[in-house]
């Protein structure tokens, strides 16, 4: 069964390793640019606080506009978007794909039971997007998500709310997207539905996550109070914390949207 | 068929709907093990959503299929074999790579059978089934279902897209495995021709109900084929009359009759399996299932 789910894997695989190697590739070349650009008007960025403090006041840029600018603000959408992007690739045609061309019927009258052909292509698509999203994450965390300090337009400052520079989050958004995306295709056999569905479902799983992240830091803080020491380490309530509990709650998502797929799993015909 | 022999499938108040239209409709009858059984129906008479119950592609709103005793799905997929109407096959695939995946996926996989039936097919095996014929698509799709070494062989109009030679040659494998392996077979057609000297019994349905349920000597034993002016008929007495067609002042009518009729004003003669069959076919109201006997 791993053969034929990674052959019918394989041209989204290729486009998803594609996007992530360009994207990782784009926040490296970005960041020298940038840093170099910074570097000749005598910013220098690591000295400035996430709150943009003492860098620049607000709404006024600190460097001219330009491609430093420019390669900052595609840096922040490629942050946001490409992981959505990775889990959309791999998760939309993953079961809708064979079910609208009817294919689906070969396997499920194989000699192997349906959960396994559910499983097993759930677990490469989750694997492989999150082995892409995990290279450009970490790619922007170690080299560009400082220099979305520079950005003065709140619009791209926003942008960081989607994944508060974590790896874990942006790891988890594809693997959440990805599951979703094919259990709903994987319910409905319609590729246009799953990726409607996908898309409008996204906002509001990022909402709850970070609704999600914020209690649980809560909780992390109030469980902690007893301890000088854990308080100092849980629930301290800072951006990385609170990004790493919400990568947990799309943890669990993805653990209901992989059940509901099983117990719908009988009526896919 | 022995009263301790479990039935290869046995098919028990299936009822299924999409949307607000009834496919199947308390459809219940048994095939035998090692029977070659037509499953007839006109278009939409819903033999391909009975064929997509037994091989557990499909849970029904109601009813039961048992395949040798197993609820139909994962458990009795090792036992079946099915051939879909539209060949189910991945079209990216090549056709060794098909064959390579049926021999990964099945553990009673017969990899020299599978390419003895590729090679006297004349299979291009290094061609992608999407750009296969659609005869040749079908026959990988039949060789597939044959390969698993399957105790029941579900074969959802297969017949379709071959030529005549095809056709006949699809026939002879068939039978040679049955007779080979004793592999129960349930074909669907709407096609008589198709299935005359192929089955020994058969399932007739209209509207998703099963008009129909026998062997097909008894079956042909106890009908005949009436001729005679309308008010003759009435000269049938209790005999139960299945269908009746008119023409002009003569009336051409199936009946429910072992005996054959005293000579009189009444012409009759032993139906043909044609004949039989349309005389089902053309029924329009339900009627209680039977059971397929040997």
């Amino acid at each position: 069964m791993t053969w034929l789910a990674l052959r019918l894997l394989r041209p989204y695989l290729i486009v998803a390793a594609a996007l992530s190697a360009i994207s990782a590739a784009f926040i490296l070349v970005a960041s020298r640019t940038i840093q170099s650009r910074a570097d000749a008007y005598g910013i220098i960025i690591a000295d400035y606080a996430p709150d943009r403090t003492g860098l620049c006041e607000p709404t006024v840029t600190c460097l001219p506009a330009g491609t430093a600018t420019s390669l900052a603000q595609a840096t922040a959408l490629v942050a946001a978007f490409v992981p959505l992007l990775v889990g959309l690739i791999l998760g939309v045609p993953l079961f809708a794909r064979e079910r609208e061309d009817q294919s689906e019927a070969f396997v499920l009258t194989q000699s192997v039971p349906r959960s396994r052909w559910l499983f097993t292509k759930l677990f490469w698509a989750l694997a492989i997007g999150a082995t892409a999203t995990a290279v450009l994450a970490v790619a922007f965390r170690l080299t560009a998500a400082r220099y979305t300090l520079i950005l003065e337009n709140a619009g791209y400052s926003w942008l960081q709310e989607i994944h508060h520079n974590n790896v874990g989050l942006m790891v988890m958004q594809t693997v959440f997207m990805t599951a979703l995306a094919a259990v709903v295709g994987l319910i409905t056999g319609r590729t246009l539905r799953a990726l409607v569905v996908a898309v409008a479902a996204w906002p509001v799983a990022l909402i709850m996550a970070q609704i999600g992240g914020l209690l649980l830091g809560l909780a992390a803080m109030l469980l902690t109070l007893w301890s000088d020491s854990l308080s100092t380490i849980f629930g301290t309530l800072d951006q990385d914390e609170t990004a790493t509990f919400s990568a947990l709650v799309l943890a669990v998502g993805t653990a209901v949207v992989v059940r509901l797929g099983k117990s719908r799993l009988r009526r896919v015909s | 068929m022995s009263a301790d022999r479990v039935p290869a499938l046995e098919v028990t108040g299936l009822t299924h709907g999409f949307g607000g239209r009834r496919a199947l409709d308390g459809c219940s009858f048994t095939v035998p093990e090692g029977a070659v059984t037509a499953l007839v129906g006109r278009n939409g008479a819903g033999k391909s959503t009975l064929m997509r119950a037994a091989a557990g592609l499909m849970q029904p709103d109601g009813g039961a299929v048992r395949v040798f005793g197993n609820p139909a799905g994962d458990a009795t997929l090792t036992r079946i074999g099915y051939v879909a109407q539209q060949p189910s096959l991945y079209p990216m695939l090549t056709v060794a790579q098909t064959l390579a995946l049926g021999h990964r996926l099945n553990p009673r996989w017969d990899t020299a059978y599978a390419h003895r039936l590729a090679d006297n097919a004349a299979m291009p095996t290094r061609a992608r089934v999407g750009a296969l014929a659609p005869g040749h698509r079908t026959r990988l799709a039949l060789i597939m279902a044959l390969a698993k070494r399957p105790g029941l062989l579900l074969l959802d109009e297969p017949l379709a897209p071959l030529d005549p030679v095809a056709r006949a040659e699809v026939t002879g494998i068939l039978m040679a495995d049955v007779a080979d392996h004793g592999t129960t077979v349930l074909l669907s057609s709407h096609v008589i021709a198709d299935i005359e000297g192929v089955c020994d019994h058969v399932v007739v349905m209209t509207g998703g109900q099963v008009r129909l349920a026998t062997e097909v000597a008894p079956a042909l034993d106890q009908h005949l084929v009436v001729v005679g002016a309308g008010n003759e008929l009435d000269a049938l007495g209790d005999t139960e009359i299945v269908t009746a067609r008119t023409a002009g002042r003569d009336v051409t009518a199936l009946v429910r009759a072992a005996e054959p009729l005293p000579d009189g004003v009444l012409a009759w003669h032993r139906p043909t399996l044609e004949e039989l069959l349309l005389g089902y076919l053309r029924v329009a109201g339900p009627e209680s299932p039977r059971k397929v006997t040997t």
